[in-house]
C-alpha cells in the first residue's frame, strides 16, 4: 500500500457502522436478515470495508461476494450512514450497479470478481476467507435467493451435494 | 493455590457451584479471564464519520498472548471470530453477544464445553440420565476438589486482606498469579468485570425477553434470571425489551 492508500484504509477501517447506542445495530440486523450468526455478520462487515477500499484504489469495477453484497445493500438502506457519513469520509461517491442480466453481464461480473480476489491478495497480503469469498462457481452458481416470511413458512435445507 | 492457578475461573465456578452456575456466569468469567491473560485487550479508537466529530469507542482486540494460545473449548466461543481474522475488532457488547450465541444453549455449553472435557470430567457424575436431564452433580473426587478450592479461596482472601495494608506490591503479585480466578473472591470489584457484567446482563435480558415471547415458559425464565442476579450482581438497570423488529427498523 502506498502512503495515501494506507491513510485511506485507516479512514475506512475506523468507520463504525454499528451505532453503539442502538438496541438493534447494523451488524445484528445484517445477521437477522440473512439468518447468519452474529460472528459471521461482523466478519462480513470487516470484509465489506476491505471491498470498499479496493474499489477506491482500483481503476476498474470490482464485484463483491454475495455476503459482502448483502452488507453493502443494507448499508445503502442506512442512507444517512452511507451517503452523509461514510462517503464524505472517504471523499467519493460509490454507487451500486446491479446486473442488467444476460450472458455478457455474467462474464463481466465473473471477471470483476476474479480481479477483486487478485487485488485483495496483492493489497492485503492474505488469503480471502473462503466462507465469505467463495469460489466463482458458488458465487455465480448459487444465486437463487428469495425473501421468506418465517411466520408462515418452514425452511428445510436441501441435502448437500458431495 | 495450585488449583486456582490451574483452573480457569469458569471451571472453578462450575466446581464450586455446579447447580447454581448459569451460562451467563460462565461466559462472564471466561471473558474476564481472557482479558486478564492478555489473550484479549481493550483498545480505544477515535471513530470517524463524515459529519460528526470523532468519538472514542472501546474495542476488544487480540492481545499479546493471543498468538499460539492453546484455548479451551469454553474459551472458543469468544475466540472464534478472532481465530478466523485476528485483526477483527469488536465492541464489548458485540463480543458478549457473539459469545452468548456461540455457546448455543445452557445445557450444551455446560456439558460439552466443560463437563465432558478431560480437565473436568473426573469431577462430575457422568451418569447418562443426569446428563440427559441436565443435572450436574459432583462425584466424590469433585467434592474433594470443591473443598480444596474453597480452602484456597479462604486462604487467599485472608492473605490479600493482610497484604493490602502491609505490602501492596506483594498483593498485586498474588493477584496476577491467579489471574481471572480473582473474580471468585467475594469482595472483588473491578471496572472491567462490571462492564462485562452489565453488557452480559443486558444481552441475557434481551434474549430472555425474546425467548419468553416465543416460549411463554415464564417460570423457567424467571428462575434463570434469579440465578443470574445471584452472581455478583452489578446492580445495573435492565434493558428495554426484545431486539426483534416488526418491519423496517
Amino acid at each position: 500500500m502506498t502512503e495515501s492508500e494506507t491513510e485511506l484504509w485507516n479512514l475506512i477501517d475506523s468507520f463504525e457502522i454499528d451505532d453503539e447506542h442502538s438496541a438493534f445495530p447494523f451488524s445484528e440486523r445484517l445477521a437477522r436478515d440473512n439468518n447468519w450468526k452474529l460472528e459471521f455478520s461482523i466478519r462480513t462487515i470487516a470484509e465489506y470495508k476491505k471491498f470498499i477500499f479496493l474499489i477506491c484504489i482500483s481503476h476498474h469495477p470490482l464485484t463483491p461476494s454475495d455476503a459482502v453484497d448483502q452488507a453493502w445493500h443494507l448499508h445503502l438502506l442506512y442512507t444517512q450512514s452511507y451517503w452523509k457519513e461514510f462517503m464524505p469520509l472517504i471523499g467519493r461517491e460509490i454507487h451500486h450497479g446491479p446486473t442488467k442480466g444476460g450472458g455478457e453481464e455474467r462474464t463481466k461480473y465473473t471477471n470483476c470478481y476474479e480481479m477483486l480476489k487478485t487485488r485483495y491478495i496483492e493489497i492485503f497480503n492474505e488469503e480471502l476467507p473462503k466462507d465469505i469469498w467463495p469460489s466463482n462457481k458458488i458465487r455465480f452458481g448459487e444465486i437463487n435467493f428469495v425473501r421468506v416470511n418465517m411466520h408462515r413458512s418452514w425452511v428445510f435445507p436441501k441435502k448437500r451435494k458431495r | 493455590m495450585k488449583n486456582l492457578q490451574y483452573f480457569t475461573p469458569a471451571e472453578a465456578f462450575l466446581i464450586l457451584y455446579p447447580r447454581k452456575s448459569s451460562r451467563g456466569d460462565l461466559l462472564k468469567a471466561t471473558c474476564f479471564d481472557l482479558l486478564m491473560k492478555g489473550v484479549f485487550q481493550t483498545h480505544s479508537e477515535n471513530v470517524r464519520s463524515g459529519r460528526d466529530r470523532p468519538r472514542t469507542l472501546k474495542y476488544i482486540i487480540v492481545g499479546d498472548s493471543f498468538k499460539g494460545y492453546q484455548f479451551l473449548p469454553h474459551e472458543g466461543v469468544f475466540l472464534s471470530p478472532y481465530l478466523k481474522n485476528s485483526r477483527i475488532k469488536m465492541m464489548m457488547s458485540s463480543l458478549v453477544k457473539v459469545g452468548y450465541e456461540n455457546s448455543n444453549s445452557d445445557r450444551w455449553f455446560k456439558t460439552e464445553a466443560f463437563i465432558k472435557q478431560p480437565r473436568l470430567n473426573s469431577y462430575f457424575n457422568t451418569f447418562f440420565l443426569f446428563q440427559f436431564l441436565g443435572i450436574r452433580l459432583l462425584n466424590s473426587q469433585g467434592k474433594k476438589m470443591r473443598e480444596m478450592l474453597l480452602s484456597e479461596i479462604a486462604q487467599l482472601e485472608k492473605e490479600l486482606h493482610k497484604l493490602q495494608r502491609t505490602n501492596k506490591l506483594q498483593a498485586a503479585d498474588l493477584v496476577s498469579n491467579i489471574g481471572g480466578c480473582i473474580i471468585l473472591l467475594e469482595n472483588f470489584q473491578s471496572d472491567v468485570l462490571n462492564e462485562i457484567n452489565s453488557k452480559l446482563k443486558v444481552e441475557f435480558d434481551s434474549l430472555m425477553a425474546a425467548a419468553s415471547a416465543n416460549n411463554s415458559c415464564s417460570s423457567e425464565l424467571d428462575m434463570a434470571w434469579g440465578l443470574w442476579n445471584s452472581f455478583h450482581d452489578s446492580g445495573c438497570s435492565s434493558c428495554s425489551s426484545c431486539s426483534s423488529c416488526g418491519g423496517c427498523d
